[in-house]
C-alpha cells in the first residue's frame, strides 16, 4: 500500500512538473492555420491553438527544410529570396525537383546550426520535427512554420495558398493552385464511368484508408478506394487473406523506376495476393514513390498515372 | 601523504582539466566554423555573469550557435557521461559483479518504452519536455516494478533482482516493439524512433540540461553519501549489517539514485549503452576500489568520455553524425567481452 501510495505521489509530481514546465512562455513555433488577410507586412499567422505569429517583413532569406515546401517554393518563390533548400530536394529517389534544386546554390539537412548561419528571416519545417529542434531555429529569430501532415488534396492546395500568404507571393500559389485544379478537371468525365475498386498495398502490408491523400487521388481518378469502403481509416496494415477476401480489381503498389517488374513479382509471390482478380487480370499497378508519397502539387501526376492506369481506354 | 591519496590527487586534477579542455574543445568544433576566440568570449561573457568581457563584433548566430547549441550539448553530454558512470559504479558495486550495468533493472528499456510512445503520439514535436519526461516516468515505473517483484518480505535478493529485471526488459522491449510496429508505416516516426534508440545529442538545448542537473545532483549526493556504506555491501550483506549498515534501506537508496541517474541520462540522450559499464573498470584501475574516490571518478571520467566520443561522432564523418550509441557500442562490447573471458578464467571455465 506504502508503495502505491509513493508510486501515485510520484507520478503526481511528475504530472505537476510537466503542467508547469508547460505554462512557460513557448517558442516561436506556429502551426497553420486560418489566414488573416492583410495586405503588405507584417502579416499575422494564426494557429489551430490561437496563438499568432507574426512575419514583419516580406522575407527575403527563405530557407526550406522539408521537401514539400522545397518543391512549392521553386514553383512561386524567386530564387534570390530562397536562401536554402534541404538536401533531400537533390535525392532523385524522391525529389521531383531536382534540376531545379541543383540550381540552387545552398542545401542544408535539417541541423540548427547550419540554418542558423545562413541568417533566415523564415523557416519551413515539417510536422514531424522534434520540439527542441524547432526551439533552436526559433532562436534564429526568424518565425517558423511547422506544417501539419497533409491528408487531402484540399489539404494541399491550402498549404499551397498558406505558403504564397507567408512569403507573399499570393498571386504565384494562386496560379499553381489553379493549374493543379485545371488538371484534375480533365479528369472530370471519369466520374461518369465505372468505377473499379482499387487498393493500395505497400510490401509490408500497408494500405492507405480514408482521411489519406491516396484516398483523394483514387476518387479523382474515377475509382473506389477499398480500404476506405471497408471503413478503415489511416494506413492500416492488412493481412494478404483479406486481401483475397477484398478482391480488389487493382491493386497499386510503391516501385521506383527500374523496379516495376521486380516489385509485382514479389507481391505475387503471396499466393493469397496471386488469387485475386487483380492478379489475374493483371492489374497490379506501380507508382513511382516521388509522386505517390508527396504533398506538394506533384500530387496530381498521381491522380493522372492512376486515372492512366484505372481507364485505359479514355 | 600516502602515495596511494597522492596518486588519487593527481588523478583528480588531470581528470579535472581534462575536463575543462575537452568542454571548451567540444564547444569550439560543430558542423559551421566558429573561430576558438569568439568561443571563448561568448563562453567568458556568459560564464561571469556578464561581467568579463563583451559580446561586440560577435555576429547574433555565432553567438546563438555556442551559447545556445554547443554550449547546452557539451554540458549535456558531461551529465550523461557522469550519470551513466556513476551509476555503473553503483550497480557494479550492488550486484558485486564486474558485468553489471545501469540497465539492469531495467530503467533503459522502459525509459525506451516512454520516449517511443511519445514520438509515436506525436507528443514530442509539440513540446520539448514530453519526451524527456515520459521517458523518465518509463524508466522509474520499471525500475520501481523491479524493485517491488523482486522484494520479498522486507529483503530484495540480488539474483532475484537480476533475474526479474530481465524479465522486465524483455516485456519493456516487446511492448516497445509493438508500440513500433503499430507506427511503422509512417516512416517519419519510425525514423525518429529508430534514431532516437540509437543514442544521440543533437538539438540537445538548456532544458535538457535542466531537466538533468538535478537527477544527477541528487544521484551524485547519494551516492557520495553512501559510497562507504557500499565499500562495506562489498564484503556480503551478512558482514555489512553486523557493521551497522541498514542493509536493506541502502539498497532500496542506491537502487532508486542508480535509477534516478540512468533514467535522467536516458531522458534526454536516448540509449546509449556500455558508458556505466566501461568507466567503472577503467577508474579502478586507477583509483582503486574505494567507492568514496571511485564515485566521484567515475563522474568526472564518464564526463571526459562522453564529450569525447560525441566529438567524434559528431566530426569523423561530418557533415553527418554517427549516433553515440554506436560508438559506445563498438567501444563498450569488445571491452565487455574481454571482460566476460578474464572473469572466466578467473572462475576456471576456460
Amino acid at each position: 500500500m506504502r508503495r502505491f501510495i509513493i508510486a501515485v505521489l510520484f507520478l503526481g509530481v511528475l504530472a505537476a512538473v510537466v503542467v508547469y514546465l508547460e505554462r512557460r512562455p513557448t517558442s516561436k513555433v506556429i502551426e497553420s492555420g486560418p489566414l488573416k488577410q492583410t495586405d503588405g507586412f507584417p502579416r499575422t499567422l494564426t494557429a489551430r491553438d490561437g496563438s499568432t505569429l507574426v512575419i514583419p517583413k516580406k522575407p527575403e532569406r527563405i530557407v526550406s527544410l522539408t521537401l514539400s515546401t522545397d518543391e512549392i517554393l521553386l514553383e512561386i518563390c524567386p530564387k534570390s529570396r530562397i536562401a536554402a533548400l534541404h538536401e533531400i530536394s537533390l535525392n532523385p529517389l524522391y525529389s521531383n525537383c531536382v534540376e531545379a534544386s541543383q540550381a540552387m546554390p545552398v542545401h542544408v539537412p535539417a541541423d540548427p546550426e547550419r540554418v542558423l548561419k545562413l541568417q533566415p528571416d523564415l523557416i519551413f519545417v515539417a510536422s514531424y520535427s522534434r520540439a527542441e529542434a524547432l526551439k533552436l531555429l526559433a532562436a534564429s529569430g526568424a518565425p517558423v512554420f511547422k506544417f501539419e501532415s497533409f491528408d487531402s488534396i484540399e489539404g494541399i492546395k491550402q498549404t499551397i495558398r498558406e505558403i504564397g500568404y507567408a512569403v507573399g507571393e499570393e498571386s504565384g500559389a494562386d496560379g499553381l493552385v489553379k493549374k493543379m485544379e485545371a488538371d484534375l478537371k480533365q479528369l472530370a468525365p471519369l466520374a461518369a464511368e465505372a468505377k473499379p475498386r482499387v487498393l493500395a498495398y505497400s510490401q509490408g502490408g500497408a494500405s492507405a484508408a480514408k482521411n489519406t491523400v491516396f484516398d483523394d487521388c483514387v476518387r479523382l481518378a474515377g475509382g473506389i478506394n477499398l480500404a476506405a469502403e471497408k471503413g478503415l481509416e489511416g494506413f492500416p496494415t492488412i493481412s494478404p487473406e483479406t486481401v483475397l477476401e477484398w478482391n480488389p480489381d487493382f491493386i497499386v503498389v510503391g516501385a521506383r523506376p527500374g523496379e516495376e517488374a521486380a516489385v509485382k513479382r514479389k507481391l505475387l509471390e503471396n499466393p493469397a495476393l496471386a488469387q485475386t482478380k487483380a492478379a489475374k487480370l493483371n492489374h497490379i499497378m506501380t507508382l513511382d514513390p516521388r509522386i505517390q508519397l508527396t504533398v506538394s502539387h506533384h500530387i496530381v501526376k498521381c491522380v493522372q498515372a492512376l486515372a492512366a492506369g484505372l481507364h485505359p481506354t479514355h | 601523504m600516502s602515495h596511494h591519496k597522492w596518486n588519487n590527487w593527481w588523478f583528480f586534477g588531470c581528470a579535472g582539466i581534462g575536463l575543462a579542455l575537452v568542454v571548451v574543445i567540444g564547444i569550439s568544433v560543430g558542423s559551421t566554423q566558429v573561430t576558438p576566440g569568439t568561443v571563448l568570449r561568448v563562453l567568458a561573457f556568459h560564464l561571469s555573469g556578464g561581467w568579463w568581457g563583451t559580446l561586440d563584433g560577435i555576429s547574433q548566430p555565432d553567438h546563438t550557435i555556442v551559447w545556445l547549441l554547443r554550449t547546452p550539448r557539451v554540458l549535456t553530454a558531461l551529465l550523461v557521461g557522469a550519470s551513466l558512470a556513476v551509476a555503473g559504479a553503483q550497480m557494479q558495486g550492488l550486484f558485486q559483479n564486474p558485468l553489471a550495468s545501469p540497465d539492469i533493472i531495467g530503467t533503459s528499456s522502459g525509459g525506451a518504452l516512454g520516449a517511443v510512445t511519445a514520438i509515436a503520439l506525436g507528443l514530442a514535436s509539440k513540446s520539448i519536455f514530453f519526451l524527456p519526461v515520459l521517458a523518465f516516468a518509463g524508466a522509474s515505473m520499471c525500475a520501481f516494478t523491479v524493485y517491488a517483484l523482486a522484494t520479498e518480505r522486507g529483503k530484495t535478493p540480488i539474483a532475484t533482482l537480476i533475474l526479474t529485471g530481465l524479465a522486465v526488459n524483455s516485456l519493456m522491449g516487446a511492448a516497445t516493439s509493438f508500440v513500433i510496429t503499430l507506427h511503422s508505416v509512417r516512416w517519419e516516426v519510425s525514423s525518429e524512433i529508430i534514431l532516437w534508440m540509437m543514442g544521440g545529442l543533437e538539438s540537445r538545448t538548456w532544458d535538457h540540461v535542466a531537466i538533468l542537473t538535478p537527477c544527477f545532483l541528487i544521484g551524485l549526493g547519494l551516492a557520495v553519501f553512501f559510497a562507504k556504506d557500499l565499500n562495506l555491501l562489498l564484503l556480503n550483506e551478512e558482514t555489512a549489517a553486523s557493521l551497522g549498515v541498514e542493509v536493506q534501506t541502502v539498497k532500496q537508496i542506491l537502487l532508486a539514485g542508480a535509477a534516478l541517474l540512468t533514467g535522467g541520462a536516458v531522458a534526454v540522450s536516448g540509449l546509449v549503452g556500455f558508458v556505466g559499464l566501461i568507466i567503472p573498470h577503467v577508474v579502478r584501475l586507477l583509483v582503486g576500489p574505494d567507492h568514496r574516490v571511485l564515485i566521484p571518478a567515475c563522474a568526472l571520467t564518464g564526463a571526459v568520455f562522453l564529450i569525447v566520443t560525441d566529438l567524434f561522432a559528431r566530426t569523423v564523418t561530418a557533415p553527418t553524425e554517427i549516433r553515440l550509441g554506436i560508438l559506445t557500442a563498438a567501444l563498450g562490447a569488445p571491452f565487455f567481452l574481454f571482460l566476460l573471458v578474464k572473469q572466466r578464467r578467473e572462475i576456471g571455465y576456460l
